[in-house]
């Protein structure tokens, strides 16, 4: 785990629940920014190079799934891992997000500890995404 | 036949009416005298003139005439003239000494029944006898004619009314030959212009076909009836969706002469059926977004509360008292009740859909069961409550969700430990059937003051509730026992409840054992069984350490569905993924497909892992590999022997059989404290 503090922007476009996740997050040692919606989200993510994105799907202006293509698409922001946190029906929306290339799907509420060691999978995996060697078909 | 013999029976034992034309009255006598002496019982009535005669036919009904051939007034021919004109169904017999052969021959000609010669009057009552049969047949015929011609009639107005149904007959080269006033509203052709032509100018495109119109014919000749729903075209051009009913026509002789052809148009109610379908999945689509839209509304104030609770609670806001902690904990615990109760909405909703979402896996219960006695230990013991689980060495592994079945054992624990009181016990067991390996039972069973007769029978409904909502028992919805029954049917199971008022009460619930074949057999379509090949691939996680059990479930879970969206697109693969317990995990999937299909797969598995982070802290860790097991012919005769025979091979690969969880240790564990 990297000595310095990790940096974690977090869209959503609900007041109360960001304020939430940035006291824990920040009580838990990341820093935290903020983007409410995803054309911000966009720039705050060239801008600021998180090291892993909290991602709500329900945002004004466009969907979250929207914003988690565009992050999948974009060079500099390709590398970074996106956790979708959402209070959506996660039958449905889980795999799509997977699909989408999300790294996990949180559903709302979230307890702390689920929030933290996703988060921390997610960087430990994020930075470097290494190859398995192929199993013979035997 | 029947009618025969009542006429015959009639004519002959009731009174036979006779008109005898004789001047000669020794002889009229002696037919009287013969008549009587055969047997039959006549009235005769004699006349001597013409005008007697002739009065008297159109006077009576007779049933027989007897004429003396020579009479001075009249002669005898005459008498038959008028007696075919007035009434020529009555059998007109000659009786006569002067007649020469030719002359009775030329008698019969005109139309004489027959002739007695009075030198052989013996024969007269044999004659008449005869006569009268003869003419009981001749009338029966007559009407049976007549019936005939009317009954054709009746059927041909008959199947012209028919004006719903197009009907037609065909002969064997498709020629229509008869044809409705329904043909003629429904096709647009009147008799005229269609009879004569084809039928297959009904059918457009590819139904034109004579190769179409041949199996038509063959499979109705075959089966005696075809039917069918293909598209037909009317003269001007348009078309509807008709069905077709084809029937074979046999002339007496069973030689085969055509076919009968009923259409109905039936366009409106194939419409009615699409939409009515439209209509269902436009509601199934409402009912979905209802959902989401329900889950998220109530979800999005519910984080906020348990967000800044758990906040609070971490003290991340500053210091809290002792008191504070308290409420906050009260806070805390009804936040996540209410959470269960926005689940359980959504599970009821789904369960009355039947759409409650399964991921069916090979799983060890007693992981499980352990599991959630572990989770529910601290709640026991803050009621002094004794939770305890017991499981046979070598349990067969079932075929469930895992995250299932901890809900329904959690749901009926927690149950057991929210009604009966502080420092009773409750014990999880866990049974299998002796005479039904199909399936195993689970029975979480307490000492409690049982449950009434009557509740026990409302129990499992929708909202019901044993008590009303009070300080020791928290208010629900009256869901937990309605979904946790749903739940488990969803399975396949039944969940029950025994006990006695005073005896505690014992929950049983069961579910399928695993089984390879039972997993395999809907999957052995012809097109999966014609890739010649069945492959096994599978992914092996050691269990470590740094990677509790649980994770690992949740990691399953989440590779689950991307194989799942890997391997849809490759078609031929199914996946029954497994979760064996134990000393490692496993994932299999068994693909119809052969050696470049399993290198396809894997390669999209790996790719897969690779781009998600939650999988890679497992890096290197998992072995994919994959085999083919090349299906034989007797693997394709027949479906359920197929499966059998696949899923022994399979299993030898797996390193597991259906009916016992391998080498695992024996465990009888006592999880939840005194």
């Amino acid at each position: 785990m990297s000595q310095d503090k990790n940096k974690v922007l977090v869209i959503e476009d609900n007041k109360e629940h960001m304020i939430a996740l940035s006291i824990k997050l920040k009580a838990h040692n990341y820093d935290v920014v903020w983007a409410g919606d995803g054309v911000t989200a966009m720039t705050v993510a060239t801008r600021e190079k998180p090291d892993a994105i909290l991602l709500d799907l329900g945002l004004p202006g466009g969907d979250g799934f929207v914003v988690l293509e565009r992050l999948r698409s974009l060079g500099s922001t390709v590398g970074i891992p996106v956790i979708v946190v959402s209070a959506r029906d996660p039958m449905s929306n889980r795999p799509m997000a997977i699909q989408a290339g999300a790294s996990a799907f949180l559903h709302k509420p979230v307890k702390t500890d689920e929030l933290l060691s996703a988060l921390q999978r997610a960087l430990m995996g994020g930075n470097d995404l290494l190859a398995i060697e192929s199993s013979d078909t035997t | 036949m029947q009618l025969l013999h009542q006429d015959e029976a009639e004519s002959l034992n009731r009174t036979v009416r006779i008109l005898h034309l004789e001047d000669n009255r020794p002889d009229q006598e002696l037919a009287q005298a013969l008549l009587k002496e055969s047997g039959i019982d006549c009235e005769i009535t004699t006349v001597q003139t013409r005008i007697e005669f002739v009065q008297s036919l159109q006077k009576d009904a007779w049933d027989l005439i007897l004429a003396d051939y020579s009479l001075p007034t009249f002669d005898g021919l005459a008498a038959l003239t008028i007696a075919h004109q007035l009434c020529p169904d009555i059998p007109f017999i000659f009786v006569t000494g002067v007649m020469g052969e030719d002359i009775a021959v030329e008698t019969l000609k005109r139309g004489a029944t027959d002739y007695v010669m009075k030198q052989k009057m013996e024969r007269l009552g044999p004659a008449v006898r005869r006569a009268l049969s003869e003419s009981v047949e001749r009338r029966r015929r007559r009407r049976a004619e007549a019936g005939l011609a009317q009954s054709e009639e009746q059927l041909r107005l008959l199947v012209d009314a028919v004006r719903d149904y197009a009907l037609y007959m065909v002969d064997m080269a498709g020629i229509v030959v008869s044809w409705n006033s329904g043909a003629a509203r429904i096709l647009g052709y009147s008799e005229q212009e269609i009879i004569g032509f084809s039928f297959s100018r009904f059918f457009c495109g590819d139904d034109r076909q004579e190769a179409r119109i041949e199996h038509l014919f063959n499979v109705a000749e075959r089966t005696g009836r075809t039917e069918e729903e293909v598209w037909n075209i009317r003269k001007d051009g348009t078309r509807f969706w008709a069905n077709l009913v084809l029937r074979p026509l046999a002339n007496g002789k069973g030689e085969a002469r055509g076919f009968a052809v009923l259409t109905r148009d039936i366009t409106e109610q194939q419409t009615a059926t699409k939409e009515l379908e439209e209509s269902r999945q436009e509601r199934a689509r409402l009912q979905d977004r209802f959902l989401s839209h329900i889950s998220h509304e109530l979800r999005t104030p519910l984080t906020t509360i348990v967000d800044f609770t758990s906040i609070l609670l971490e003290g991340l806001a500053g210091a809290i008292t002792q008191e504070q902690k308290q409420y906050l904990d009260l806070i805390s615990r009804s936040s996540n009740q209410l959470g269960g109760m926005v689940n359980g909405l959504l599970d009821l909703t789904r369960s009355e859909w039947k759409r409650l979402p399964m991921d069916l896996a090979c799983v060890g219960l007693e992981e499980l069961v352990l599991n959630t006695c572990k989770s529910l230990s601290p709640k026991a013991k803050t009621k002094h409550i004794q939770l305890r689980s017991w499981i046979p060495a070598k349990f067969p592994l079932v075929y469930a969700d895992p995250a299932r079945v901890v809900e329904i054992l959690t749901n009926l624990c927690d149950n057991a430990i929210k009604y009966i009181p502080a420092g009773k016990k409750i014990d999880v067991e866990c049974l299998t059937f002796d005479n039904d390996p199909g399936f195993v039972q689970v029975c979480v069973r307490d000492d409690g003051p049982g449950i009434a007769p009557e509740q026990r029978r409302r129990i499992f409904e929708r909202f019901y509730r044993v008590a009303e909502a009070s300080a020791d028992h928290p208010g629900g919805l009256g869901l937990g026992l309605y979904i946790t029954r749903e739940l488990v049917k969803a399975h396949g199971g039944d969940l029950s409840l025994t006990g006695k008022i005073g005896q505690g009460s014992a929950f049983t619930f069961t579910l399928p054992t695993f089984s390879l074949a039972r997993i395999l057999l809907p999957l052995m379509s012809p097109r999966n069984l014609a890739t010649g090949s069945v492959a096994l691939i599978t992914l092996k996680i050691p269990e470590k350490p740094n990677c509790p059990a649980l994770d690992l479930g949740r990691y399953l879970k989440t590779l689950r569905v991307a194989v799942k969206s890997c391997t849809y697109e490759t078609s031929d693969i199914v996946l029954p993924a497994m979760h064996v317990t134990g000393l490692e995990c496993m994932v299999h999937i068994v693909a119809f497909t052969d050696d470049e299909g399993v290198r396809a797969i894997i390669k999209r598995i790996q790719n897969h892992l690779l781009t998600c982070v939650e999988w890679q802290p497992l890096e290197g860790q998992f072995d994919l590999s994959g085999r083919v097991l090349a299906l034989s012919t007797a693997h394709m005769e027949q479906a359920d022997a197929a499966a059998r025979n696949i899923a022994d091979e399979l299993s030898t690969w797996i390193g597991l059989t259906a009916d016992t969880g391998g080498n695992r240790e024996s465990r009888q564990e006592q999880s939840a404290g005194n």
